[in-house]
């Protein structure tokens, strides 16, 4: 029964998703969340590394 | 607490706590530290003359001109060629310029003093808008200008200063953020209460009342008149937090119209650079697009400090110029926080319900949320010797903060 109830969506990440959620009338909130450092591989371990400083 | 927590508090509550007082003008050979006959110093990160943009050359083809050095165009650009002039930032100076910001050294400059840190920093005079060295523009009316400057307002305001002893450049601004003012395009109000406090003093010098009365209309019609006032300010309170080890705050935002540098507090001696980008532009009646140069001046020491772009919610207007909305106004400001680790206390936003400008970049927040420093900024015509052409809007380039952040992590062992 639950499936057939008006789904609540959370979207994360890419905008262009929750626009189109939107636009069919969707309940949905966005979450404005990307990767750290964009997924640069060298500056997240930096980050990281400085955590424990 | 760790060593990065603790310096950063260290470093902010120094900024925060630091007072900058206008306490006088004098030439810049005379103040500036390391200023010799044949300095110049320009906006940014260090340049050699063969990659500067066209405003900081046509600047020091002005600049040359004015000092003497050299009789028009072809003179000056042999000898800035010839490598006689030593051309340094001003930041490295203890001193900061908007737009090509070059200061030679017979211009008269600001001193303003740190009085809780005893710092001090310099910056030239506001020469208005339009065609102005500052923007690149050398012509006669340019030069001219300059030489009014040095024979009439210089005098008058250094003897001004003399009488009415420091005055409080943190109240101003403080003041002016309540007036609509995000003090940095905008400076309207910043620049009508400096006159106001100024001139009972500089009537009282006893200049004769032509002298006086033409300084005064020039500062008066001059909305951008405080502009050089509040970047000294700003670089006083900004530099008080610097060469604290350990610490990611950065100390200086700043363009050379070729490349944008920052300065960050643990990494002392250091710019990180990468290519100055190109302002979104809102241009001045008879210019277009296309004709507007890359991001140049030290002006974004405003930023630095919580200013300007930063305290976009104050001046939803600087915001329209590019077809922004209070709404989008209120949303850099909001934005702003998440790459900063303070409020300041001093600086408030009457829109923001009276919360504290974003203030002290963490250059680790902006490597890890991808959100880049939002500056208000003047543009230059890419060419030398045309001027300004507009205000524009533009976000620090991400490369001097990886940069940085490869170097922190260097120095610190974190590698």
């Amino acid at each position: 029964m639950r499936l057939l109830r008006k789904p609540k969506i959370i979207n994360v990440g890419a905008k262009f998703f929750y626009d189109n959620l939107k636009a069919q009338g969707a309940d949905a909130v966005h979450v404005d969340w990307k990767p750290p450092a964009g997924g640069d591989r060298e500056m997240m371990k930096l980050l990281d590394k400085l955590k424990g400083f | 607490m760790g060593k990065i927590e603790e310096a950063n508090d260290k470093a902010i509550k120094r900024i925060i706590e630091a007072k900058p007082m206008g306490t006088g003008v004098k030439k810049a050979k005379a103040v500036i530290p390391g200023m010799t006959e044949r300095t110049i110093l320009h906006a940014g990160p260090p340049i050699k003359w063969q990659r500067m943009s066209g405003p900081t050359r046509g600047a020091i083809i002005g600049a040359s001109i004015f000092e003497g050095w050299a009789d028009n165009e072809e003179g000056a650009v042999k000898l800035a060629e010839s490598g006689e002039i030593k051309f340094a930032p001003c930041h490295d100076h203890d001193a900061v310029g908007p737009m090509a910001g070059i200061i030679s050294p017979s211009m008269s400059v600001y001193i303003v003093e740190n009085q809780v840190h005893g710092n001090k920093a310099y910056c030239n005079f506001n020469e208005g808008l339009g065609k102005v060295l500052r923007y690149g523009a050398y012509s006669k009316e340019v030069i001219d200008r300059l030489k009014w400057i040095e024979k009439d307002m210089a005098p008058l305001l250094a003897e001004a200063f003399k009488r009415s002893g420091p005055i409080d450049l943190k109240e101003i601004i403080s003041k002016a953020l309540h007036m609509g003012d995000e003090c940095h395009c905008r400076n309207v109000a910043t620049s009508h209460i400096f006159l106001k406090v100024m001139a009972p003093y500089m009537v009282e010098t006893g200049f004769d009342k032509e002298t006086i009365s033409k300084v005064l209309r020039f500062m008066g019609t001059n909305e951008l008149t405080f502009l050089q006032l509040l970047m000294a300010a700003c670089k006083a309170m900004a530099d008080a937090g610097h060469c604290i080890d350990y610490s990611t705050l950065v100390t200086a935002l700043t363009r050379n119209g070729t490349d944008f540098g920052i300065r960050v507090s643990g990494l002392p001696g250091q710019w990180f650079t990468a290519p100055a980008p190109t302002p979104k532009t809102l241009f001045f009646p008879g210019f277009k697009e296309g004709d507007e140069g890359r991001d140049i001046g030290d002006s974004a020491i405003a930023e630095t400090m919580g200013l300007g772009g930063f305290a976009s919610a104050n001046s939803p207007a600087v915001v329209q110029v590019v077809g922004g909305t209070p709404q989008t106004a209120a949303d850099y400001s909001r934005e702003m926080r998440e790459i900063t680790v303070a409020e300041h206390p001093s600086f408030t936003m009457p829109f923001m319900n009276f919360r504290g400008v974003p203030i002290g970049i963490d250059l680790r927040k902006v490597v890890e949320t991808g959100i880049l420093p939002f500056i208000n900024t003047g543009v230059a015509h890419k060419d030398a010797g045309v001027g300004g052409v507009g205000f524009g809007l533009v976000r620090a380039p991400m490369e001097c903060f990886k940069k940085a952040l490869r170097a922190f992590a260097e120095k610190y062992g974190g590698s």
